[in-house]
């Protein structure tokens, strides 16, 4: 799990506690690798917000107790981010202060707006992964 | 309700958030400082949610020192606004040209909330 394979593909990989003060540690990876391939800072945010809400997700969805995992793979051209778990769209949201139940629906709302080729897809779990993959520029020769 | 004096300013902190409310003129300023995700948004929501049952009534969240807000923060901002409103109050927004801003133009509530550039602008609605 690292760099360096020779035709420009690299692959992270980072598990965390699926524990709400994790999800700034996510980010803090998703934005170091999105640094790290030449992306620029707004480019960086929206990948720490999408890797954020798609945490959120995952944890409002029941993943306490378990872990979060999101990988980074970088191909050619494009740098994608996997996390594991975020939840379909749809699926009730926690209970919190009335008005806030908008929450879930924003956080796609985000992710969407951010990536077009955001998807949900399921996974071997029984759950769903979020996708999403941005430019990167080309791999020094 | 009478407005009970803030006779220091109050607080909630943690290691990632710094939420700091005082008094200036007819507002309250919910100063933030940090990072309001899922597990840092409650702690503004708590503030804001005691500023409420102390009596204020016109709010200014200040966010010109958050780095990063995502929907939970956009969440507990919804949710603090619909308790002002329901107590005929007012919840405005500092946030400058950046990051945060952006987020709340792409999800439109930027129409949703009064938003100024500075506090001081705020006060001066």
């Amino acid at each position: 799990m690292g760099e360096g394979d020779g035709d420009g593909t690299a692959r992270f990989e980072l598990t965390l506690p699926a524990e709400p003060a994790f999800v700034s540690t996510a980010r803090l990876f998703a934005s170091a690798v999105a640094r790290h391939f030449g992306c620029g800072e707004e480019e960086v945010h929206d990948v720490k917000v999408a890797v954020s809400e798609a945490c959120a997700s995952a944890l409002r969805a029941g993943a306490d107790g378990g872990s979060l995992n999101i990988w980074a793979t970088r191909q050619g051209p494009r740098l994608t981010f996997e996390v594991e778990g975020a939840a379909v769209p749809g699926k009730p949201p926690r209970p919190g202060a009335p008005g806030e139940e908008i929450a879930p629906a924003l956080g796609l709302e985000l992710i969407r707006a951010l990536f077009e080729d955001a998807r949900f897809a399921p996974n071997e779990r029984g759950g769903t992964n979020l996708t999403f993959s941005l430019p990167v520029p080309p791999a020094p020769v | 309700m009478a407005r009970s004096a803030l006779a220091e300013p109050t607080g909630r902190c943690s290691i990632d958030i710094l939420v700091q409310s005082r008094v200036q003129g007819a507002w309250t300023v919910v100063e933030v400082k940090g990072e309001v995700d899922l597990y840092t948004a409650p702690k503004l929501r708590e503030e804001i949610l005691s500023r409420v049952e102390s009596g204020d009534r016109k709010i200014v969240v200040d966010l010109g020192d958050v780095g990063f807000l995502d929907s939970t923060g956009l969440g507990v901002l919804v949710g603090a606004l619909k308790r002002l409103k329901e107590q005929d109050g007012t919840l405005a927004l500092v946030c400058p040209q950046g990051a945060v801003l952006r987020v709340l133009q792409i999800t439109g509530l930027d129409r949703v909330f009064p938003i100024h550039e500075s506090v001081d602008q705020a006060l001066a609605t």
